[in-house]
């Protein structure tokens, strides 16, 4: 159970802020400091150093001359240029297909998350049951899991088969190798992350809040409108962020359930280009916009759903 | 009695309910009490789907490749190192897993205790810097890291995967914890002061003992996500397989049914880990009450 | 409707498993009425309140609000409303937006007059755009009650809604709540186990004990003729003592009482014949020291000796032991200051005979039992 609390608590309990919340106190002795000194200085050398070297990475300049992979320190800014001319179709997939898998998710895991939180509410046996099979999943490998997919939905076996002859499928049409693979394989994986945090803000929810709502003429939709949904908005930010960043940035789903020429996703360059071509500075530019993008929408979608506590 | 008749809010209101003499309209089925419980249902099937396929498979009597159903063994569950590699990628991935908790654990706790019970100057600043990896792709962060160790030439290894674990797990472990400090009542240090006890005994008497259980509930979640990871590791490990980076590779050529023993046997004990603490607790609960 | 009581509870049974919280309950509550249900914690009141408003569902009987039957109604479609005991307010709502919660469901034209209006009344006027979390508690609590209030509810529902204030603020609002109800005009039910709260607020109260009504009434009638032990112990404080009716006759009881003869009018008592319980409140009894002598008409026992002695300002109060018959309360009030009688003293006890009353001696084995959760 605490590994489950402690999972949903995650960034839901940092937004929402436990009930009793301490003023922090002024320091009396330099203590704080040799407690964050050890993590600080991880980050900065692990975090922030290597973001600062791919920043640097991204605008190097081929050798002259030399052999395929070597690049020297430079300042051009046109990798920038090339790399979103040359993948742009990639970049603007992926945001598209996190944006469908993080949408897909919350409608998933909402009601999930609702029957954990509220439904069983007062049941801890069913309810810890019910967040186990949520989170051991994570136990096994996912990548395991994703092909798992892959053969279920594949063109051979029993559900592509069952479905053409239904009609529901052209003769022909397959499954697997498509976006809507590759969304729903996103949505899989990430399902958890979105359930937990969610569940989290739902489970701290005071009851009576609700009986309020009733007494108040409100019907049980229109409570959950005004409400339910309000109060749980913390764990939905955390959620919606906790699967939209990963599954941006995925490539295990597009390579494995999708095919190369419409489901690829930017995180499948960046690989390549790393790996197979050795172009580091297109990989590294790519990332760098990758992460800036980020960076801006979650900034701006946490400031728009006014939880800037998350922090 | 004369305030009757501005006591009904609206008229329809109280004619809502059913007129004197009519039967008595007792509560009935209604669409959004099951509507909801189904739908999670199916939510769960979803889940649970691709593992049962993994259970499954881990029986099959597969020949080189695991692909289709040739009958049920139970050899792959007696032999899980009957095919090469797999045992050792699984080994690492556990070795891993616990070095990466351990160091990430520590340090993520000790940011959490700053963070809650210290005001100072860049608190902010901390907080974005232990945000902003859970919003960096690990795509990212492995490129930055691949990049940083290449020019370092920093051999690729045990530890270059290792020091990137402990980098993406000390966020998650600061949140978790934090969460469970911020629910502590600082008189509680305050009390132990009171009772002759000095700052460090103080923190090693009574308030670790009470983080404990968010540091143990960080623990697990570090280690599932080292355990599990997969992008960030391809990215920093060289040679050196880990038991998702075995499956991956080994994806195209065909994964030995072993890996599916393992990845069932993984979420068996997760299960069974779980379920054995949440029985455990019950029982407890039950002995306070008694 | 003028003939109808504003809420009607007809043989209203709830049961949870094996456990009756309330037992075949009828009830009738008038419109206009400020009544209350009081009784110790698990007699089964707040579970009757949220039958009412639709917030549990009885296992048998029927409610009826302003005549119409909504025993099968949901909650938001019940002319009532809940102050709850923890105020239940929105947090994510401002103060007005929590008042207007209720008028904008029910698409009541002129929300914000309303509201407005609402918040005045309960004195909270400038507060309309803080939070909740912003107010203090006695804040909090009359903005669940602007909550409710404005709603005009055919029955307004009040949970303990001053549990959580301290002793000062509780009996201000007391007063406040008291002049709210005249003023709107709205039938409240209280629900309390402050039994001085529920005698200075409400017209009508009905004492409640494990899951029955054991005795309903205006206060006075219920301190001043207490039908059961239970009313009498938990409505402030009784001396009892068993007894044997021995005579009757002129509208009067003779009760021998450890030998002793005490006189109760035949109107106050609930038993007249065999075993009663004979009882006066410790405020009617006053203390015979050596040379002083009863009055006419007036009940004596004793000799007895006083083991106890407390001053609490307006009044001293003293412990009694009577041979034979147990632990007798009384309370003098100060008019000379300070106590007058010391430990120790044989004393003798005398009352009016006409401030006597007699409860079933069956009752004195049950009853009793609750009464220290009561305080």
């Amino acid at each position: 159970m605490s590994l489950l609390a402690g999972l949903g608590a995650g960034p839901a309990g940092a937004a929402g802020g436990a009930a009793v919340v301490p003023a922090p106190r002024r320091p009396t002795s330099r203590a704080w400091l040799w407690l964050l000194l050890p993590g600080l200085v991880y980050l900065l050398l692990l975090f922030v150093v290597p973001v600062v070297a791919l920043l640097a990475t991204s605008l190097y300049a081929p050798v002259p001359g030399g052999e395929l992979g070597q690049y020297a320190p430079a300042l051009r800014v046109a990798n920038y240029a090339d790399a979103l001319a040359a993948f742009w179709p990639q970049l603007t997939r992926s945001f598209g297909f996190a944006l469908l898998a993080t949408l897909a998710a919350l409608l998933i895991g909402y009601p999930m998350a609702y029957v954990i939180a509220v439904r069983a509410r007062g049941r801890p046996l069913l309810q810890g049951l019910l967040l186990v099979l949520v989170v051991a999943p994570f136990f096994t490998s996912f990548i395991l899991r994703t092909i798992a997919w892959r053969q279920i939905l594949a063109d051979d076996a029993f559900v592509v088969q069952a479905l053409q002859l239904l009609h529901l499928l052209p003769e022909g049409g397959r499954l697997t190798a498509t976006p809507v693979a590759v969304v729903s394989g996103l949505t899989y994986n990430f399902l958890p992350f979105m359930v937990l945090p969610i569940y989290a803000s739902l489970e701290r929810l005071d009851p009576r809040l609700v009986e309020a709502g009733a007494d108040l003429y409100a019907s049980p939709a229109t409570t959950f409108r005004t409400v339910t949904l309000p109060l749980s908005l913390p764990g939905v930010v955390a959620g919606t962020l906790l699967v939209f960043i990963p599954a941006s940035g995925d490539y295990v789903n597009s390579s494995l359930l999708g095919n190369s020429t419409n489901t690829s996703m930017v995180g499948q360059v960046i690989d390549a280009r790393f790996f197979r071509v050795l172009d580091y500075p297109t990989a590294a530019s790519l990332s760098v916009v990758l992460m800036l993008v980020i960076l801006v929408l979650v900034g701006a979608y946490v400031r728009r759903a006014g939880t800037e506590d998350l922090l | 009695m004369t305030a009757t008749t501005t006591t009904t809010p609206r008229s329809g209101l109280a004619a809502g309910a059913s007129r004197p003499g009519a039967p008595v309209r007792r509560r009935t089925w209604r669409l959004g009490d099951a509507l909801v419980p189904v739908l999670a249902g199916l939510a769960f099937l979803y889940l649970l789907v691709p593992i049962a396929y993994t259970v499954a498979f881990s029986f099959n009597d597969a020949g080189k490749t695991n692909l289709v159903w040739r009958g049920f063994t139970l050899d792959n569950w007696a032999d899980p190192c009957g095919a090469p590699q797999v045992c050792r990628a699984f080994g690492n991935s556990l070795l891993v897993g616990a070095t990466a908790t351990v160091l990430a654990t520590a340090l993520g706790t000790l940011l959490a205790v700053a963070l809650v019970r210290f005001r100072f100057r860049g608190r902010a600043l901390v907080n974005l810097l232990i945000f902003l990896p859970m919003s960096t792709p690990e795509v990212v962060l492995g490129a930055a890291l691949l990049a940083q160790f290449l020019s370092l030439r920093v051999p690729l290894g045990f530890w270059t995967v290792v020091a990137a674990h402990v980098m993406f797990c000390v966020s998650f472990v600061v949140v978790t914890v934090k969460a469970r400090v911020a629910s502590l009542d600082p008189a509680l240090e305050e009390a132990a002061a009171d009772l002759y006890a000095g700052p460090w005994s103080a923190f090693w008497r009574v308030t670790f003992p009470l983080l404990l259980p968010g540091i143990a509930a960080a623990a697990l979640l570090s280690f599932s996500l080292s355990f599990d990871d997969f992008i960030v590791t391809n990215f920093t490990s060289g040679t050196y397989d880990t038991f998702p980076k075995f499956v991956y590779v080994s994806a195209t050529r065909g994964i030995p049914p072993e890996a599916n023993v393992i990845g069932s046997a993984m979420f068996a004990l997760a299960l069974v880990l779980v379920v054995a603490v949440q029985v455990a607790g019950a029982a407890r609960a039950r002995a306070r009450r008694a | 409707m003028a003939g109808a009581g504003a809420l009607e509870l007809t043989g209203v049974t709830k049961r949870f498993g094996p456990f009756t919280a309330v037992d075949a309950l009828d009830l009738v509550v008038p419109s206009g009425s400020f009544f209350a249900l009081l009784g110790p914690s698990g007699c089964g009141k707040t579970t009757t309140l949220r039958m009412v408003a639709g917030l549990e569902h009885p296992t048998a009987g029927t409610i009826a609000i302003g005549g119409s039957d909504v025993t099968g109604t949901r909650p938001h479609r019940r002319p009532v409303n809940t102050v709850f005991q923890s105020y239940a307010l929105f947090p994510h709502l401002s103060v007005a937006e929590n008042v207007g919660f209720g008028l904008r469901r029910t698409r009541t034209p002129e929300v914000e007059r309303r509201v407005r209006e609402a918040l005045e009344l309960v004195e909270l006027g400038h507060a309309g755009d803080q939070r909740p979390a912003q107010l203090s508690g006695g804040q909090q609590q009359r903005v669940a009650l602007a909550r409710a209030v404005v709603n005009r509810p055919a029955v307004l529902l009040l949970d303990e809604p001053l549990g959580a204030l301290d002793l000062k603020l509780r009996r201000q609002m007391q007063i406040e709540l008291r002049h709210i109800q005249t003023e709107v005009g709205l039938t409240f039910v209280h629900v309390t186990h402050d039994q001085e709260e529920a005698m200075t607020m409400a017209d009508t109260v009905a004492v409640m004990n494990r899951g029955r009504i054991e005795q309903m009434g205006p206060p006075a009638e219920l301190y001043e003729h207490p039908r059961t032990v239970f009313v009498a112990n938990f409505l402030g404080q009784s001396n009892l003592a068993p007894g044997v009716v021995v005579e009757e006759g002129g509208g009067t009881l003779g009760v021998d009482v450890a030998g002793h003869r005490v006189l109760v009018p035949a109107a106050r008592a609930v038993a007249a014949r065999g075993t009663v319980l004979v009882g006066v409140r410790p405020e009617k009894v006053r203390i015979l020291v050596a040379g002083q002598e009863p009055g006419p008409g007036e009940n004596v026992l004793g000799p007895g000796r006083v083991t106890d002695v407390s001053f609490a300002g307006v009044s001293t109060q003293y412990q009694v032991e009577l041979p034979g018959i147990g632990t007798f309360g009384v309370f003098a009030q100060n008019l000379l200051g300070g106590a007058t009688v010391p430990l120790g003293a044989p004393v003798r006890l005398a009352w009016a005979a006409a401030h006597t009353f007699a409860l079933d001696g069956r009752d004195a084995a049950e009853g009793t039992t609750d009464l220290d959760e009561a305080s």
